[in-house]
């Protein structure tokens, strides 16, 4: 992988915005702001490191359904280990026996060029998806229309919800969508708007709301939208743990709803989105080449070392060991860090001083496409910088050949 | 022979822009301002929500099972499955303006107690208060 300088395009703003991203600045702490959007470089890749990171990205995520089997059975962790809700185990249980729908994940890769290493998995919530899916995609038709992307994931999306829906899935042909309005950036409402309007295009009717004005029906026992019609198929960007915590949880936890709300993603994503399963991942598969040593607790036999809480996201509260500095990095953030996972230290590559890692997605358990952050220091947190890609050595597919690809 | 996964076109985005475009999220009161009971026009009883099966609105003819619209404030009384509603307490048609006269009024059709009285309440609130404001990852 290279990084090339480029300029970007007139109106690189005013664009981004039309096409949904809602935040193309990130305010700093100084109160001046940057790109969050970075159009200034782009990420070139070859067709054979590609094909190498969909590979692993693929072997990952079926190794990651597996550690969830593990880690709900009941004999390895209790509720209480994982920072759950008490009860949330056996419903996990239920989940992965049905097979509960699922649509999404995105795996965060260290890649320095020869084998990734998986620093995480965000199964559950993920977002940077209409930037990979749909930002970077128009950006890559204006500045290379001759070249390609490794970016399926705006058509497996649709592709998704179309073929549940013709195998007759979401009861009522209907879906709703979830956005907390806790979150003010604008980017879970962007993300699950841009979620619905996937399902929508496959023939879904489509409702939604804040998940604050969600309603409980206590004598049908049922979950109703803010109109009073009864929920059958919710996808939500609200993380489960904090579902099950939350006050209507009781009802989820004690199976009371007299026919369960299908949640997109499903009760069992809890385990592909607290770092507990990275232990689990090494226990598994020991000195797998595309794994880091983790540790349940403490740090083991590490040297060097990056601890995490079992729920952060963004980086917060990340502490990393390191032997050359006398002082551990802590990041500040709001997660309980009572129990942390330790998970070997591996750092960034370095472009000239920007440290990027690649987010690799996953659709209906194929590889994706991928997203490239950037950010100046050795945590990729929330001022990091999305950065487009192109594949550098290969023209574009015609029709034909996408379209096999994509029913492969 | 290449097996890489390719996106193929352009794609336009209605609500994702729109909410780039508006940046706010819509709101709305706790209760709808019309809860829906299933009846039989010709006979004037209240039937299963199962009969009404779609949206069709009844225009003073035909024969089957329709959707009949009470607002929800004031006394919002309902009769039990079996039993004849009054018809000057509702419409049969799908009402379009908001009571306080901003945007489509809230609707919900069917799940009304079966058998009969105050149109039930609903309890809301009961995600998202102990969420961290964080999602994504």
């Amino acid at each position: 992988m290279w990084r090339h300088s480029i300029k970007p395009r007139p109106r690189w703003r005013d664009k981004v915005v039309e096409q949904g991203l809602v935040f193309p600045m990130t305010d700093l702490p100084d109160g001046t702001e940057r790109p969050y959007w970075n159009e200034s470089a782009w990420y070139e890749v070859t067709m054979d490191e590609v094909l190498h990171l969909e590979r692993v990205t693929e072997e990952l995520y079926a190794m990651c359904r597996h550690a969830a089997s593990v880690m709900a059975s009941g004999d390895r962790f209790t509720d209480e280990q994982l920072g759950l809700a008490s009860g949330t185990l056996p419903l996990v249980r239920e989940s992965l026996k049905r097979d509960d729908l699922s649509v999404y994940a995105r795996f965060d890769l260290a890649w320095s060029g020869a084998e990734p290493k998986m620093l995480e998995i965000n199964g559950d919530t993920p977002t940077g998806l209409l930037e990979s899916a749909v930002i970077q995609w128009n950006w890559l038709e204006d500045v290379f229309p001759d070249a390609d992307q490794w970016n399926s994931v705006h058509d497996r999306l649709v592709k998704w919800w179309s073929e549940r829906l013709a195998e007759g899935r979401f009861p009522g042909n209907e879906a709703h969508f979830f956005n907390s309005a806790a979150e003010t950036t604008g980017e879970e409402a962007m993300t699950v708007a841009y979620l619905r309007d996937t399902a929508a295009m496959a023939g879904l009717a489509t409702y939604g709301h804040e998940l604050e004005d969600l309603g409980w029906e206590s004598a049908q026992r049922a979950f109703v939208d803010w109109g009073g019609r009864r929920i059958r198929t919710a996808f939500k960007l609200y993380p489960w743990e904090d579902m099950l915590d939350d006050e209507f949880g009781r009802y989820v936890l004690a199976g009371v709803e007299r026919e369960p709300v299908q949640w997109i993603e499903p009760i069992w994503k809890t385990m592909l989105s607290t770092k507990a399963i990275l232990p689990v991942l090494w226990e598994l598969y020991p000195n797998h080449p595309n794994l880091l040593p983790a540790y349940f607790g403490d740090p083991g036999d590490l040297l060097e070392w990056v601890a995490k809480p079992l729920h952060g996201r963004e980086g917060s509260n990340i502490v990393i060991h390191t032997v050359a500095d006398p002082e551990d990095h802590v990041h500040e953030g709001p997660y309980d860090t009572s129990t942390m996972v330790y998970q070997e230290w591996h750092p960034l590559p370095s472009y000239e001083g920007n440290r990027a890692v690649i987010g690799s997605w996953i659709v209906d358990g194929v590889a994706a496409g991928m997203m490239v952050r950037e950010s100046d220091g050795p945590i990729t947190d929330y001022y990091a910088r999305f950065v487009p890609h192109a594949i550098g050595t290969s023209p574009r597919p015609d029709a034909d050949t996408i379209q096999t690809w994509l029913n492969e | 022979m290449t097996e890489r996964r390719m996106r193929s076109a352009g794609i336009t985005l209605g609500l994702t822009a729109l909410m780039a475009a508006s940046l706010t999220g819509c709101s709305s009161g706790d209760q709808p301002d019309y809860a829906a009971i299933c009846v039989d026009p010709q006979t004037q009883t209240r039937t299963d929500d199962d009969e009404c099966k779609d949206e069709r609105e009844y225009h003073g003819s035909g024969a089957g099972f329709f959707w009949f619209y009470m607002a929800t404030r004031g006394n919002g009384y309902v009769p039990a499955v079996g039993s004849r509603y009054n018809a000057g307490q509702g419409t049969y048609t799908i009402p379009r303006t908001g009571s306080g006269g901003s945007g489509s009024p809230t609707i919900r059709r069917g799940g009304l107690d079966r058998k009969g009285g105050d149109i039930g309440t609903i309890t809301r609130g009961g995600f998202g208060k102990s969420g961290k404001g964080s999602s994504g990852g």
